[in-house]
């Protein structure tokens, strides 16, 4: 071990007491530094994880809209999706119309929202039990019974205590007044499944796009988004450019892209957390700074001493610096464990507001977010360390012995 | 300076003023001093006579601010800060009156701290400091820290780490200040042996009993020695 470093350690452990408070006091701020690092970016890369999963690399919306934010969408978008299907790259590319709709169970009516997929395997959803609406593309929907296959999210098999093989009666409009207007469709549910953006008490059902269109009076061939999945992921800005330029009406993300532009509408957590981490990184500096000052003042004639055995001004910054980065280093661990459970019991606090999907969450545990806590604690307490380590090497070592041993 | 001796330190000429708001103090008049190889040489004088700071002079921990120390043959007025440092590190070792052992090490580590800095090895830097804690009498003692030693045992480590990177001179500053008169008396004793192995010593005391010790004394009076 450099004897800098360990005459920095058997420092520290002089005073037991006073250094573990100081580490104390480090944890705190370094866990709160770490949980606003957390925040920064955490709904971003939870999205950007999710959206990763689901294996879709670009996204078509109606032009200056997010994915179901509203009733807007593309009038021709199964052709679309043919014609994006066909370039290269492209392994398929899926039209997905969205809405929602009224359900009746027995004498109950709830809302839910609905997802028109096309057949066939396509990943917008995981059936979890029971089957998928249908794995063959040219299977006719169930014509003995007249009903259409669902497959339901598990909010609603929960909450509406609504199983496999039970029968609801789905509508575009709520009431039975306005229902009388409304095309009505009766449903039998196959399966049910985990669709990934669910907010905690929604009920959500996917069931045949062509269905889903006649029940909300929208027009044949209409989508709210096209999802396109790649062989070749490489391809996807060059794809979205050319989806851009052939159809001015939409708008074409690769994931990088709909990140940055959801990123853009998340600012306020960017500033908060800006905020409160450069006020945590603040009382670090503080904390260090105090209390290697008053250690410093506490030992002049050691210091005095060690110059006078020979240590030049620049071994002593050294050993002041290596304390104070000590104590950073040894605050570390606990601001690691700390931050994480604070960040896992606000994350609760947040996630239970209403409007946030499940599978999201606002404080993400990353490698970068520890990586950026620990060098902004260590730079944090060098700096805490740089005004004791500046006075002990500007001692007089004459006057400060003569001074110690008149004293 | 005798013929066959080599001198470790001279000072010619040394005047040192500290400039203070009451105007300035003159802490050095005018010294000129040389001590040789193997020389046992007590300062003397009154306090505020200035041997403290004559001490710190040919220590190189000060600079004069007129005429000339030469430690080693080299002048230290003209050495950088840390030339100085690596200088006093391998040639110059310091006894003082408070000891000013490091309470979070053992007696061992404490010798051993001037070779740390001076990139001595591991195993080299504790046979020597167990050697060196043998030689003061402490051999029984190397884990023990300064809080379970007396005050003559703290004193002995503290020549011991003096002694450390075999340094050429030794300066001892009232080194017996806050001893009782035997112990006084013991560590006087093992200066006058470690002059005899070659080092040259340089006492700094208002004790006439341990001055005595010496093979050459010099008094002080107002900055001058007299």
């Amino acid at each position: 071990m450099p004897p800098i470093v360990f005459l920095a350690l058997r420092t520290l452990v002089r005073a037991p007491a006073r250094t573990a408070l100081v580490v104390l006091g480090l944890s705190v701020t370094g866990a709160l530094l770490l949980d606003m690092t957390m925040l920064a970016g955490g709904l971003e890369t939870s999205l950007g994880t999710v959206l990763n999963r689901l294996g879709f690399a670009v996204r078509v919306v109606p032009r200056g809209t997010l994915p179901f934010s509203g009733t807007a969408e593309i009038a021709d978008g199964d052709r679309l999706a043919a014609a994006i299907a066909a370039r290269p790259g492209v392994g398929n590319a899926i039209p997905v119309v969205g809405g929602n709709i009224y359900l009746r169970a027995a004498e109950r009516q709830f809302p839910s929202f609905a997802l028109g997929v096309p057949p066939g395997r396509h990943g917008v959803y995981t059936v979890l039990a029971g089957t998928d609406l249908s794995t063959n593309p040219s299977a006719p929907p169930d014509p003995d019974a007249g009903t259409v296959p669902i497959v339901i999210n598990r909010n609603m098999a929960r909450l509406d205590r609504i199983g496999l093989g039970d029968r609801l009666v789905a509508s575009g409009a709520p009431g039975s007044g306005l229902q009388a207007l409304a095309a009505v469709q009766t449903c039998r549910v196959v399966g049910i499944g985990d669709f990934y953006f669910d907010l905690p008490t929604q009920r959500s059902l996917a069931i045949a796009a062509p269905v889903l269109r006649r029940l909300l009076g929208r027009p044949a061939g209409s989508a709210s988004l096209i999802l396109v999945r790649m062989t070749e992921p490489s391809q996807a800005d060059t794809l979205a450019q050319w989806i851009q330029r052939r159809d001015p009406r939409v708008d074409a993300f690769s994931i990088q892209e709909f990140l940055a532009r959801t990123s853009a509408r998340l600012t306020y957590f960017n500033q908060f957390s800006l905020i409160l981490g450069t006020i945590s990184v603040a009382v670090s500096f503080l904390l260090v700074a105090a209390i290697v000052t008053l250690s410093v003042g506490e030992r002049l004639g050691e210091i005095a001493m060690l110059r006078a055995l020979g240590f030049t001004r620049a071994r002593i910054v050294a050993l002041i610096l290596a304390e104070s980065v000590a104590l950073a280093g040894a605050a570390l661990p606990g601001a690691i464990l700390l931050g994480i459970a604070i960040a896992s019991h606000l994350d609760r606090i947040l996630l239970s507001a209403p409007g946030v999907p499940e599978n999201l969450h606002f404080f993400t545990l990353t490698p970068a977010a520890v990586a950026t806590t620990a060098a902004l604690l260590l730079a944090s307490g060098a700096l805490g360390g740089l005004y004791p380590a500046i006075l002990s090497a500007r001692l007089e070592i004459a006057a400060t012995l003569h001074g110690e041993i008149l004293s | 300076m005798t013929e066959g001796t080599t001198t470790v330190v001279a000072a010619e000429g040394v005047t040192k003023i500290y400039p203070m708001p009451g105007g300035p103090v003159h802490a050095l008049r005018g010294v000129t001093l040389a001590v040789e190889q193997g020389t046992f040489l007590s300062v003397a004088g009154p306090s505020g006579c200035g041997k403290s700071t004559l001490l710190h002079l040919l220590g190189g921990v000060d600079r004069p601010t007129t005429g000339r120390v030469a430690l080693l043959g080299q002048a230290t007025d003209r050495l950088s800060d840390a030339a100085r440092a690596r200088l006093r590190l391998l040639h110059v070792g310091f006894i003082f009156q408070r000891f000013f052992l490091l309470p979070m090490l053992s007696a061992e580590e404490n010798v051993e701290l001037p070779m740390m800095e001076a990139g001595v090895a591991g195993d080299a830097r504790r046979d020597r400091a167990r050697t060196l804690l043998a030689r003061v009498g402490l051999d029984g003692r190397a884990r023990h820290r300064p809080g379970q030693l007396s005050g003559g045992e703290m004193q002995r480590v503290a020549i011991a780490r003096a002694l450390a990177n075999r340094p050429n001179l030794l300066l001892a500053d009232e080194p017996t200040g806050e001893l009782d008169e035997a112990t006084g008396r013991e560590i006087g004793t093992l200066l006058q042996k470690l002059s005899r192995d070659g080092v040259a010593v340089v006492l700094v005391t208002h004790n006439s009993d341990l001055a005595a010790l010496a093979d050459r004394r010099v008094r002080m009076r107002d900055g001058a020695l007299v």
